[in-house]
């Protein structure tokens, strides 16, 4: 019971502190490189914590076996002096870590041993630093490159691995987000405050998409898109930015059953098109 | 069929599992069916071999089926980059159809296997064999899940194409779409979910954890819609 609740918590509300978005809820993408591999250690402590749990309660009714008489209760004991040590080592290391999310990862990763602690606690500490230090610097810098961290707001993919798909959003506030292709940002335009509580579709000042044949970061309103070819996206069938008309035209002969559209036509309906497509 | 080194090594971890385990529920029942520990007949000393040589057996197989949930998912998590629009684990699991009844059949029998250890280690514990044929009688329940699972395991990764698009896990676990049960899980309202996290932790564990984590979720990105 406490299993399936567990499970459920996790996709339901746990994931969302971990991945900082308010849209995501996969429990997979926890276990990913990105997120430190933070998912294998809740489910070995999960899954662990359950064959523990029900291997003791399949036990129990076996204690009055003569033989088993003392190993059973000491088994019991093995099992409740760990619970303590744990629960000890969990208090300790709530009261000193603060508020934020890194901490949330330290107080469920020190449910360990005593001695095993400090060193995780340690590889923590670095790890925490490791993931805020570069993404600080290259924001002093420039605030519009694309960093490894940034994950496109409306899937939660990382968006460096499909540099070719890149499209970017810049708010009045200076923030940017960028997408792993033209859809998820025009979901954003059209939710914007669904996937980005507090900011608004008017507060966006600059808008781009990756040229399909140049590779480029070029303006989203002046651009070509074409929908319905055989080319597939990170996300599946997308829409396909062109710098000019005569590139989107020439790709249009090159695959067959396509449609050019200008920036004001794509619409929720369109997006919704080619989401059933796929 | 993709050939990468992880989904060999899957393959090779589920035919050895199916394999040894099949081989001990084999011996398994037969000494569940002639176990008589008063006796000291030739077949009762064959047996007392045998359960040695079945129980060490099923220590390791079981740790590997154990290792096997971590290692079938750590693959799928390698190898959704070959698939158009998955972005994690659960994207290449949706590829064909075994893929999440295998991960279900694989959790299912990592908590059997775990209580067949825990039985295990406690019968060993003991001079007189006390719990050595209910043991085996799991075991004889767990076999044909093992088997079930292997074959289809074999037929997930055999059938990968890397043609298909799958879905993203933003759209498997999206709380809008409100089809399929990842949806629904991810549509829960997350207060009483969180609530029924905490309320079903161990008694002892409680009142120290919801403090603490109440304050932080309260300070954390906004949640409560």
């Amino acid at each position: 019971m406490a299993f399936f609740v567990s499970i459920v918590a996790i996709i339901s509300c746990i994931s969302l502190y971990i991945y900082e978005l308010p849209t995501h809820h996969c429990p997979f993408c926890i276990i990913m490189q990105e997120y430190d591999y933070i998912g294998y250690l809740l489910y070995v402590l999960l899954f662990g914590a359950v064959v523990a749990g029900g291997g003791i309660a399949v036990l129990i009714p076996f204690r009055e076996i003569e033989s088993l008489r003392t190993a059973i209760p000491a088994l019991l004991k093995k099992t409740r002096i760990d619970l303590n040590r744990v629960l000890h080592g969990f208090r300790i290391h709530s009261d000193l870590s603060n508020c934020d999310l890194q901490s949330h990862y330290v107080s469920k990763v020190t449910l360990m041993t005593d001695r095993s602690r400090r060193n995780c606690l340690r590889v923590l500490a670095a790890l925490a630093l490791s993931r805020i230090v570069p993404g600080s610097v290259a924001e002093a810098a420039n605030r519009a490159v694309l960093k490894k961290t940034d994950r496109c707001p409306v899937c939660g993919m990382f968006v460096h691995k499909y540099p070719k798909w890149v499209a970017q959003i810049v708010f009045k506030d200076g923030t940017s987000y960028f997408y792993d292709g033209a859809k998820d940002m025009f979901k954003h335009i059209f939710d914007t405050s669904k996937y980005t509580p507090g900011k608004t579709a008017d507060q966006i000042v600059a808008i781009y998409v990756t040229d399909y044949y140049e590779v480029e970061l070029i303006e989203a309103k002046p651009a070509f898109y074409v929908i319905g070819s055989d080319v597939l996206g990170p996300m599946s069938h997308e829409l396909l930015p062109f710098k000019d008309q005569e590139s989107a035209q020439e790709f249009l002969e090159d695959h067959k059953d396509t449609k050019i559209l200008r920036f004001q036509d794509v619409t929720p309906a369109v997006i919704e098109s080619l989401d059933r497509r796929s | 069929m993709i050939l990468h080194p992880a989904v060999i090594a899957n393959i090779i971890a589920a035919l050895t599992v199916s394999l040894m385990v099949v081989y001990s529920a084999y011996y398994g029942l037969r000494i569940y069916r002639h176990w008589n520990i008063e006796s000291g007949s030739e077949l009762q000393l064959t047996l007392e071999r045998r359960t040695y040589l079945v129980s060490t057996l099923l220590s390791y197989t079981f740790g590997l089926q154990l290792i096997s949930l971590f290692l079938y998912v750590f693959t799928a998590d390698t190898l959704y980059p070959l698939f158009v629009g998955a972005m994690c684990a659960a994207g290449a699991l949706s590829v064909n159809v075994f893929g999440y009844p295998t991960l279900i059949l694989k959790v299912g029998n990592f908590l059997l296997a775990g209580l067949w250890l825990v039985l295990n280690h406690a019968d060993n514990q003991a001079y007189d064999y006390p719990l050595i044929r209910k043991k085996y009688l799991l075991l004889a329940i767990i076999a044909p899940f093992i088997v079930v699972e292997t074959i289809l395991e074999l037929d997930y990764f055999l059938k990968l194409d890397a043609n298909v698009i799958t879905s993203c896990c933003g759209a498997l676990f999206s709380s809008e779409r409100g089809e399929g049960l990842g949806s629904e899980i991810a549509a829960l309202p997350a207060l009483p979910t969180l609530w029924a996290f905490y309320i079903t932790l161990p008694r002892r564990c409680s009142p120290a954890s919801i403090s603490i984590f109440g304050e932080k979720a309260a300070m954390s990105i906004p949640l409560w819609r």
